[in-house]
């Protein structure tokens, strides 16, 4: 986990830096789309927070968006056709409109959309890095070896 | 079942802190720990934007090198183009000039002209001009109202010219100076020189006098130059004296020249 708020904290330093991916949006959506876990929420919270700080938003205000969005993903997942790794592209779709959305609220700008398409292809590669991270390099509690009888 | 209402509890509970921390910072409670992280953050930010603009400085320098190379070759074959493209056109130029001159010297509604490109001076002169551009056998040869040479052996797309100064020509001519006229036969030398023989001793020739042609072949006209006269040969005991006459133009400097149709 600590890996992860390190990259999460750079990615974040980052796009308010230079780059135009919303790179922590994109490993939080991908977190959320792997594991259904309490910690996605607060790394929701944590990032929201850094990212509105960072940009001069009012604090808070990307956490809510966040939170929401994870709790919807998790929610999500429960549906049968939302296990294949596909479903994460129009997920993330939503994600990003919504982002850019609260963003261009809050700024009173127009949303822009150019970027989009660029991180459309950007998710799969993020998704499948949290994919193997998450399920080679993390040990859960959960997971028991099967004695057979 | 358990976990998603725990979840849920932690998903409230966070949820109320964003609220929280959103009407907090909206009424300006959270300025001062804002503004002391800010001390540490905006750096760190200045520095990675600037970095940033440092790298992408760099390598908009190499595409724009990369770029400037490529127009550079570009413009350099343009210009080895535009050099070669001048040098024709100075050359049109040239033979435009060459036309223009020499219709002001022989007269185009007297004289029909066709220019014609020297290939190559050995004992007989060969132009580019052949039978498919009008050229026969015979005609004359000239640059300005000079007399060259005559076609002789024409084909479609050459024709040689023997010179004035060749032995097989013989050709009818006059001189005429200040002092008064000569008539004589122009032959060609080997070398660069021609003799007027057959000069009756009456007959007043001198050294710089011109000579022109007579007209008394079939397709050579009357008053082109042939030469200078710069010497005369005088004897007595002959009935005719001599003069060496020199041509004003050699074929060999000149690019164009025009032939009498």
């Amino acid at each position: 986990m600590i890996p992860l708020i390190f990259i999460l904290i750079l990615f974040s330093f980052l796009q308010e830096a230079f780059l135009p991916f919303n790179l922590v949006l994109l490993a939080l959506v991908s977190r959320a789309f792997v594991v259904t876990e309490k910690e996605n929420y607060y790394l929701a919270f944590i990032f929201g927070l850094i990212l509105s700080f960072l940009a001069g938003y009012p604090l808070g205000s990307l956490s809510i968006i966040y939170l929401i969005l994870v709790l919807i993903i998790h929610i999500f997942r429960k549906i049968q056709f939302a296990h294949h790794p596909v479903v994460v592209i129009p997920v993330a779709v939503v994600a990003l409109l919504v982002d850019q959305l609260a963003r261009s609220l809050m700024l009173g700008s127009n949303i822009e959309l150019g970027q989009i398409p660029v991180q459309i292809i950007l998710v799969i590669p993020v998704y499948f890095a949290v994919l193997l991270w998450e399920e080679r390099f993390i040990v859960r509690k959960e997971i028991k070896l099967k004695v057979g009888k | 079942m358990k976990t998603i209402l725990l979840d849920l509890k932690l998903f409230i509970i966070l949820i109320i802190f964003s609220v929280l921390l959103f009407v907090f910072d909206n009424l300006g409670f959270l300025n001062f720990p804002k503004s002391l992280l800010q001390t540490l953050t905006i750096p760190v930010q200045f520095g990675l934007y600037k970095n940033s603009t440092n790298f992408k400085k760099q390598f908009t320098f190499i595409i724009e090198a990369r770029k400037a190379s490529l127009e550079n070759n570009a413009l350099k074959q343009q210009l080895a183009l535009i050099s070669a493209e001048n040098a024709t056109l100075q050359k049109k130029i040239k033979d435009t000039e060459d036309l223009v001159d020499q219709y002001n010297k022989l007269n185009p509604q007297t004289f029909d002209l066709i220019p014609a490109r020297v290939l190559g001076v050995e004992r007989y002169v060969i132009l580019d001009k052949g039978i498919n551009d009008g050229v026969v056998e015979s005609q004359a040869v000239v640059y300005k109202d000079n007399y060259l040479g005559q076609t002789k052996n024409v084909t479609p797309k050459t024709s040689q010219v023997i010179l004035a100064t060749d032995p097989e020509s013989k050709i009818a001519v006059f001189s005429q100076g200040s002092l008064g006229r000569a008539k004589g036969i122009l032959t060609g030398e080997f070398g660069s020189e021609m003799l007027m023989d057959k000069i009756l001793h009456e007959e007043v020739v001198n050294v710089d006098d011109l000579v022109y042609s007579e007209g008394t072949e079939g397709k050579l006209p009357k008053g082109l130059v042939m030469g200078k006269v710069t010497e005369v040969m005088e004897r007595q005991n002959e009935i005719f004296k001599q003069a060496k006459v020199e041509p004003i133009f050699k074929l060999v400097d000149l690019d164009t020249v025009f032939l009498i149709k």
